[in-house]
C-alpha cells in the first residue's frame, strides 16, 4: 500500500463518507460507497493514471457510485430511520425535508447535498460540471421545490 | 435600486457576490422590508435545510482500515447472474439433446421389410403374417442375391 494513498483515505475518508451519507441515507450504504471509491482511487493511482485534483476526482466519484448504488437499491426499501433528535418539533421538520429532498431528481439531489456540505458555487460548479453563474438561480429554484413540495 | 431577484438574494445568503455588489444590496435591505423578508425566510430556509441533512450523520465517523473487500454485504451484478445462468441453461439443453440423439436407436430403414411375397417358396397363405417362416429367404438374400426373381 503506498503510504501517499494512505494519507489520502485518512483526510478524506470523513469528508466523502458525510456525503454519501446524506445522498443514500444509510450508513452502512455509504461506508460501501466509500471503500469502492478508494478502491477505485487505488488502482488509478496503481495505474499511474493522471489525476489532477484529487479532492474533486474523489467527491465526484463518490456522487456517481452513490448515485449508481441508489439506483440498484431502488427496490429495496430501508428500514433505517433517520437518527434520532432531542427536539420533536425539529426531528418532524427535517423528516418533511428530507422526503421533499427525495422527490428532487438526481441531479438536484447532488446539488443540494454539496450546497448543504458547504461548498462554494465554484467548486460545485467543477465538481458537477455546471456554470458557475448559474449555481445561485438553480439552488433557489430547487429551495423553492423544496419549499412546495413542504407546504 | 430595483427588488432583490432570487438569484440574487441567494447568493447574497451564500456570500457569493463581490464586494461592491455586497453593500449594494446590504444598503438596498435596509430602506426595503419586503426584500428584507424575503432575505431572512430565505437564509432561514437554507440553515433548516442544512441542519435536516445533517441528521442524517452520525456524530462519531471512525475511518476504517482500508479493504479491497466489502465490509457489509458484497455487491450483486444482476446481469452478469442473468447471462452466465441462461448460457448455462442453454448448455445443458444442448447437451442433453445431443445425449439423447446419441443414445436413441439408428432408424431401421424400411426397405429392409419390404419382401415380395411372390418370390418366396415357403410363404404359407393361410398362415397370419407374424408367423410367416422367412428364414430360408433370408439365407437365400445372403448367398445368391442375383437369383432372386423378383
Amino acid at each position: 500500500m503506498y503510504p501517499e494513498f494512505e494519507k489520502t483515505y485518512r483526510s478524506y475518508y470523513p469528508k466523502l463518507f458525510r456525503i454519501a451519507a446524506k445522498m443514500l441515507k444509510a450508513t452502512e450504504d455509504a461506508k460501501d460507497v466509500i471503500q469502492d471509491v478508494f478502491a477505485a482511487y487505488y488502482f488509478a493511482m496503481s495505474n499511474e493514471k493522471v489525476i489532477r485534483d484529487t479532492k474533486n476526482w474523489l467527491v465526484r466519484s463518490t456522487i456517481n457510485k452513490g448515485i449508481d448504488y441508489k439506483r440498484k437499491t431502488a427496490r429495496i426499501v430501508t428500514m433505517e430511520s433517520p437518527l434520532p433528535d432531542t427536539n420533536e418539533n425539529f426531528q418532524d421538520e427535517a423528516s418533511d425535508i428530507l422526503n421533499a429532498i427525495d422527490h428532487l431528481n438526481e441531479k438536484e439531489q447532488t446539488l443540494v447535498v454539496l450546497y448543504s456540505e458547504g461548498y462554494s458555487y465554484k467548486e460545485i460548479a467543477e465538481i458537477t460540471g455546471r456554470n458557475c453563474h448559474s449555481i445561485g438561480k438553480t439552488l433557489s429554484r430547487i429551495l423553492d421545490k423544496i419549499k412546495k413540495h413542504i407546504l | 435600486m430595483k427588488h432583490l431577484n432570487d438569484k440574487t438574494i441567494q447568493s447574497y445568503i451564500d456570500n457569493e457576490l463581490p464586494e461592491s455588489e455586497k453593500k449594494a444590496i446590504a444598503s438596498h435591505l435596509e430602506e426595503c422590508l419586503l426584500c428584507k423578508q424575503k432575505v431572512e425566510s430565505q437564509r432561514a430556509f437554507a440553515d433548516k435545510l442544512k441542519k435536516s441533512l445533517e441528521t442524517l450523520i452520525p456524530d462519531d465517523i471512525t475511518v476504517p482500515e482500508f479493504s479491497f473487500r466489502r465490509t457489509t454485504r458484497p455487491e450483486v451484478n444482476v446481469t452478469r447472474i442473468a447471462i452466465i445462468s441462461s448460457l448455462a441453461t442453454a448448455c445443458a439443453i444442448a447437451l442433453i439433446m445431443l445425449v439423447f440423439n446419441l443414445l436413441s436407436k439408428p432408424k431401421p430403414n424400411p426397405a429392409d421389410f419390404i419382401f415380395d411375397y411372390y418370390t418366396i417358396e415357403d410363404y404359407d397363405a393361410n398362415k397370419p403374417s407374424a408367423e410367416q417362416d422367412f428364414a430360408e429367404f433370408k439365407m437365400r438374400l445372403q448367398t445368391e442375391e442375383t437369383d432372386i426373381n423378383l
